[in-house]
């Protein structure tokens, strides 16, 4: 059974790759083509007992003696809700839970030797990577590492993996019920081990406890304190010591961590900046050691003024057409069919990521081994050209009758950035200029996400609107978008997707644990997607990160920016 | 002079003084403020502009049919946007919801301010004292974050817009004609009103209100400008009635954001539009209050 238990999820690169990979940093999408399949080295510890440099990974560069010491900092575009990981998902905690938190997997990508949409993953506060599930394929062991100590003193057991896997999936504030649907029970035989067992197979595991929304392990006095929302108390690497609301957060080195000799850096400093112009000036005048997610236009205009800085570009955020399938007219696929075929690509690409950019079904988008692009979806292909004739087509055949249609869309540009609002507009004219009667809403983000499900992202809007991507971390994700199973709609399937044949191929894929069986379902997933177009996908444009120079042994990611800051030093002369 | 003193004593008083016609008065205004009169000028051709759009316009505002980021030419005076559209129809379009926005919040504060401000000088007492505290409360609210809260809590459209902007700019209108009136309603001919049996409402209305009406027209003037700015920065952030097919100023700025150094036309612009029209108001109502204060007649 360990022979084929996520045996994908460990594929690593070899040298050549990871050499490969290095000069084609700053070309989006390549990293597809860097994904090499090397040995798989992720079990143990990474970290030499002795010495400050870990040994088990390879390098594309010379190996440097890393020098402790120092402050890092970063930016984040905005000022996270809530802190603590159980009842928030949003990303910009999730994203830096890791510098407090630890989880029992992490991802390998954020460091030079890994391809940064690598999504393998490596032991974090397990020892090695789970060698089951048993052969009944739901029983999962992780033996934690020794003389782990949360922040406040106290020594962390199984226990509290067990309250953290609890709280995550029975909490009734818990944000991530949902993700743990597959998990039956958390048991723990003694206190260095921890058993999960699983309701099926799923094959997601891993991803699930490790990912984007990974299971951080924040103790039972903290987690249910008043703290918990404006405080991270974890055994992560850092120790968090200050959150001003909206303007930054602090961190200071975490002496007890159990990883040695990591972390390098004394200090880390968050600045929240949410103006992207003046996240552009303040890197530019080299307030922050680290930012990212910036389009072309900026990304530019930062080379310009800080040509001494690394970067590195990641295929960036898209946006989608959500519609109501279960209702006339977009119960019709030939009218959604249309709306695709109506929307000139390139030009929107053009207009907002200076070209940037391919076309992209989306559903896999940054996950290396998995996404198909568009030119690869055979006859279904189609329906990403623009088509403006054969979208009146379609349109004529359906019966549209020029009825008025909401076209919905948050209208603040620093909640989803101005290239989303940008699409919005191109869409909404490339929508009109086929004949389609648009009437455009332009919400606040508050009454569109409102209490977490809100008024339109909830599902409560009329006729189709516009949304960034969900980013996948796992290849379940599709669940999320296209479920409707036991007439409950999956977390983010806005379209209102109800396809029984779909519904048997979702349950199909997550129980595969071969990588070619499945591989070979999610196709079909795909194949089904594109001709129905229940979503209509633009392109996938560059996101860029920027770091210091003296910034050394760090790299961007497609994931977790700062899983592995903890291992970067500054390399000053 | 005996002749011509008798005869003025023999006609009527209205005719004593020679009469002008409108067209000379409007000169000879003009030539006392000519900054004045050119501001008149500039708000009369924005209002036209405002009001005939859809006819002045080229192209529509959210056709999506042109060389992108194109510098001002022939073709297009005022350039081409990053999404393919022609700015000079984007800008003449934009008129009409900053303008609409401005004149109609400036025409409810102006009511309801001239309401409460003549209630509460003329009346006093508890009125006076629940008028004044009232005023506080919303002078004592900042005025973006109080116009965010209304426009995330309730719907966005052309009326709550104005409303919110009208409730910010109400309560100066208030103070200025209660000051106002608290200084007319002890003349005489208001206790000549008032002991020939006239009720408090009909004095407001015929003594006191034309009395405060100088104040009122020309704190309204001045009002237009700063709501026209306050509808800018509410589009600018997002929070506005505009669309792509009716944008307005504000947004024309925001959407510039991600080019404004590759594109100075996208910024400066309606940049420019909302300073002209917001200096145009504020100068109109300048020389309009030296024009009707008469401590100010005569004024340099």
């Amino acid at each position: 059974m360990s022979e084929y238990t996520n045996y994908w999820l460990r594929r690593k690169v070899n040298r050549r790759a990871v050499v490969r990979g290095a000069g084609v940093v700053g070309v989006g999408g390549a990293a597809y083509a860097m994904v090499g399949c090397g040995d798989d080295d992720s079990t143990g510890s990474p970290t030499s007992e002795k010495g400050l440099l870990p040994t088990a990974q390879a390098s594309p560069t010379p190996a440097k003696q890393p020098k402790p010491g120092g402050t890092f900092s970063f930016q984040i575009g905005g000022n996270p809700p809530s802190l603590d990981p159980y009842t928030n998902a949003s990303f910009l905690n999730m994203y830096m839970g890791g510098l407090s938190y630890s989880r029992l997997l992490r991802y390998k990508a954020g460091t030079p030797e890994i391809t940064p949409t690598d999504p393998s993953m490596e032991p974090e506060l397990a020892q090695t990577m789970p060698e089951q599930p048993d052969a009944s394929g739901l029983q999962w062991t992780f033996k934690l590492k020794p003389g782990i100590k949360f922040h406040n003193g106290r020594a962390m057991t199984s226990e509290d993996v067990k309250y953290a896997f609890d709280r995550y999936s029975t909490f009734d504030k818990s944000s991530h019920r949902a993700l743990y649907f597959f998990l039956d029970s958390v048991s723990t035989p003694d206190p260095q081990t921890v058993v999960l067992k699983t309701k099926l197979p799923y094959a997601d595991l891993n991803q699930v406890i490790g990912g984007e929304y990974g299971a951080y392990i924040s103790p039972k006095e903290h987690a249910e304190s008043d703290a918990a929302p404006t405080k991270m108390l974890g055994s992560g690497p850092f120790i968090h010591t200050e959150f001003q609301t909206g303007s930054s957060l602090s961190f200071k080195k975490n002496p007890d961590y159990f990883e040695k000799p990591w972390p390098y850096f004394d200090e880390v400093k968050v600045f929240i900046i949410t103006d992207q112009a003046k996240r552009v000036a303040d890197f530019s005048a080299k307030q922050q050691n680290l930012s990212w997610l910036f389009l072309p236009d900026e990304r530019d205009q930062l080379k310009k003024n800080r040509p001494d800085a690394l970067s590195g570009e990641q295929q960036g955020i898209a946006e989608d057409i959500y519609m109501r399938s279960d209702k006339a007219p977009f119960k019709d696929q030939r009218m959604r069919q249309a709306v695709s075929m109506a929307q000139d690509r390139k030009a929107l690409r053009d207009a907002i990521t200076k070209g940037e950019g391919v076309p992209d079904q989306v559903n896999f988008v940054g996950y290396a081994g998995w996404a198909r692009q568009v030119k690869e979806l055979g006859a279904n292909a189609k329906f990403w050209d623009y088509a403006p004739a054969e979208s009146k087509k379609l349109m004529d055949a359906a019966g549209y009758k020029g009825e008025e249609l909401e076209f919905v869309h948050v209208a603040e540009a620093n909640i989803y950035t101005q290239a989303y609002l940008d699409t919005a507009s191109l869409a909404i004219a490339n929508l009109k200029a086929v004949g389609f009667n648009i009437k455009e809403i332009a919400t606040p983000y508050a009454q569109y996400i409102a209490a977490g499900t809100g008024v339109y992202f909830g599902g409560q809007y009329n006729h189709m609107g516009l949304t960034p991507r969900a980013v996948p971390y796992l290849v379940d994700h599709v669940t999320d978008k296209m479920s409707f199973k036991d007439g409950k709609r999956g977390r983010i399937n806005q379209s209102y997707v109800n396809d029984p044949a779909l519904e048997a191929l979702l349950d199909k894929q997550r129980t595969q644990f071969n990588k070619v069986e499945r591989l070979a379902t999610v196709k079909q997933i795909e194949d089904m997607a594109a001709l129905n177009q229940w979503e209509v996908f633009f392109s996938t444009d560059t996101r860029t990160y920027f770091w210091d120079k003296e910034v050394a042994n760090y790299r961007d990611s497609a994931f977790f920016p700062y899983t592995h800051v903890m291992k970067a030093w500054f390399d000053k002369a | 002079m005996t002749t011509s003193a008798a005869t003025a004593q023999d006609l009527p008083w209205h005719e004593l003084r020679p009469r002008r016609s409108i067209g000379s008065s409007l000169w000879r205004i003009a030539r006392q403020k000519p900054v004045g009169a050119i501001a008149a000028v500039v708000c009369l051709l924005l209002i036209l502009v405002a009001i005939f759009a859809p006819l002045l316009a080229p192209h529509p505002p959210d056709q999506v049919a042109f060389p992108r980021l194109q510098s001002p030419s022939l073709s297009h005076p005022f350039g081409t946007d990053n999404l393919f559209r022609d700015v000079f129809s984007r800008t003449i379009v934009s008129s009409r919801v900053s303008l609409g926005v401005g004149f109609t919040a400036v025409f409810l504060a102006t009511a309801v301010g001239a309401l409460l401000g003549i209630l509460s000088g003329y009346l006093g007492g508890w009125v006076d004292l629940l008028v004044s505290r009232l005023l506080d409360v919303v002078i004592g609210m900042p005025p973006l974050i109080f116009a965010i809260f209304m426009l995330t809590v309730f719907e966005r459209n052309f009326t709550n817009v104005s409303m919110t902007i009208a409730i910010i700019y109400m309560p100066t209108t208030a103070r200025i004609v209660r000051s106002s009136v608290l200084s007319v309603r002890n003349l005489q001919y208001i206790e000549a009103a008032q002991a020939v049996g006239n009720t408090p409402p009909a004095i407001m209305w015929r003594h006191v209100l034309p009395n405060v009406f100088a104040p009122i027209i020309v704190v309204a003037s001045i009002q237009i400008g700063n709501a026209i700015l306050t509808e800018a920065a509410l589009s600018f952030l997002g929070l506005g009635i505009a669309t792509d097919a009716q944008p307005s100023w504000g947004k024309m700025l925001q959407d510039s954001r991600p080019v404004w150094q590759a594109a100075w036309w996208m910024s400066i612009i309606p940049g420019g539009a909302i300073s002209i029209a917001v200096l145009a108001f504020n100068l109109f109502g300048d020389a309009l209050r030296d024009v009707l204060d008469p401590r100010l007649r005569g004024a340099a």
